[in-house]
């Protein structure tokens, strides 16, 4: 009797089963984090407290991950820091805004913070943090600036970290060479070049030793 | 001894386990229709809205019926989500060739207040002509965003200016005006291109 109950159990599970592939097709409502996200409009985000996802901050010992880009390009120093990897997104026409990314070491024993810079090409230049929460993107500027840690190393990337360049006078193309200023709290300002990249070359960032990247 | 009853014991696990999921079987066997209608209704994808395309044309929520449709809120000032996805958009397209054809794609701006009809065309127009720019009086958006759960909201930035957080994924419709499924921003291109193609042929 349990026998034959089991076995009925197993045989609607084995149809529950081999149905399955048909219940794929049902339309799914978008999950926690996005009803959370529709429903709670207060819901904060810190930006001090979480930092973004994709961001490390590498212990000075680890910090050997070059990659070409990096390696091609002179680093920048101005005082204890050291900023490789300088790209920007390449724009199309008329596009309000672009991205800068970089990577910040910090060689010396205090923090410092980079809070903003300049550049003939935007009306303005912030420092900015992006983050995906559920499916919801969210940016925030950076007020206090973005804190490069004694002896740490920081990714400005796409997706985190960014020099935000806002009410841009033209686009910015790929393969050209960009001047810009970043401005330190501590260390005061540097001249640097942003290298225009397209949004694929972009994402190949000096996380790894190849180089080649992880185009996803 | 207890070598048996563990037997038992996972025995009997695995029979709660077929128990379980006959029950859910029995649960859901003909809800898929239910569900999706659920999901068409609490999505409110299919509501009327009166907005405007980026030629400066009425568009209507007919515009989502017909074809298969994927749809992306954004805006202008975005530098990264946004321009992101509409090159993913037109690369996805241009992947399935003839295939894709029938499905159109909109691009509905959270930021109307920035983003009139000129300015929704000379940016979408630089990615590709398969994208349509959406936008409209402020409120007109707002309800429609609204009513598709969509989330978005203005943040102000110091320097005066403002910045828009906003839901990042594309949402499919199918030819029948029914919301079928999204893809998530940075979703893998097979995967993206593969749900698309579901969305032209539902039975392949
Ligand atoms: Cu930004």
């Amino acid at each position: 009797m349990q026998m034959k109950f089991l076995s009925l159990a197993l045989f609607a599970n084995l149809i529950a089963a081999t149905g399955a592939h048909a219940t794929l097709d049902t339309p799914q409502l978008p999950d926690n984090g996005y009803s959370k996200a529709v429903f709670d409009v207060s819901h904060g985000w810190d930006a001090h407290k979480e930092p973004a996802p994709g961001i490390m901050i590498l212990a000075a010992s680890s910090g050997h991950g070059t990659d070409h880009a990096a390696m091609n390009q002179p680093g920048y120093t101005v005082g204890d820091l050291v900023i490789t990897n300088v790209r920007a997104g390449a724009t199309v026409p008329k596009a309000p805004v672009a991205g800068g990314y970089m990577v910040i070491k910090n060689n010396g024993s205090a923090s410092d913070f980079l809070i903003g810079g300049q550049a003939a090409f935007a009306g303005d230049v912030q420092i900015h943090e992006m983050k995906l929460q559920g499916d919801v993107m969210k940016m925030r500027e950076l007020a206090d600036g973005l804190e490069i840690p004694a002896g740490g190393e920081v990714m400005l990337q796409p997706g985190g970290y960014h020099v935000m360049f806002m009410k841009l006078s033209e686009p910015l193309k790929e393969g050209e060479n960009r001047k810009a200023t970043l401005t330190f709290k501590n260390a005061g300002s540097v001249e640097v070049e942003f290298a225009v990249k397209s949004r694929k070359d972009l994402k190949s960032h000096g996380m790894g030793h190849s180089g080649h990247g992880s185009s996803n | 001894m207890s070598a048996l009853h563990r037997r038992m014991g996972i025995w009997a696990a695995s029979a709660a386990l077929v128990l379980a999921g006959g029950f859910v079987w029995l649960a859901t066997t003909d809800a898929p229709q239910q569900i999706a209608q659920r999901v068409v209704q609490s999505s409110g994808i299919g509501q009327p809205f009166n907005l405007v395309d980026h030629n400066g044309n009425p568009i209507t929520e007919k515009a989502f019926e017909g074809s298969p449709t994927a749809v992306f809120f954004g805006f202008t000032h975005c530098p990264e989500v946004c321009p992101t996805t509409l090159y993913e958009i037109s690369a996805w397209l241009k992947t399935l060739g003839p295939e894709g054809m029938p499905i159109k794609a909109f691009f509905i701006t959270v930021d109307p207040e920035r983003d009139t009809p000129e300015i929704m065309k000379s940016y979408v127009s630089n990615f590709t002509d398969r994208i349509i720019g959406i936008t409209g009086k402020p409120d007109d958006i707002a309800s429609l965003a609204r009513s598709w759960h969509v989330y978005w909201k203005k943040i102000p930035l110091e320097s005066g200016d403002y910045t828009m957080d906003h839901t990042a994924s594309v949402f499919l419709i199918d030819a029948e005006g029914n919301f079928k499924s999204t893809i998530a921003f940075r979703e893998n291109t097979d995967t993206a291109v593969a749900k698309l193609r579901k969305l032209v042929s539902p039975s392949s």
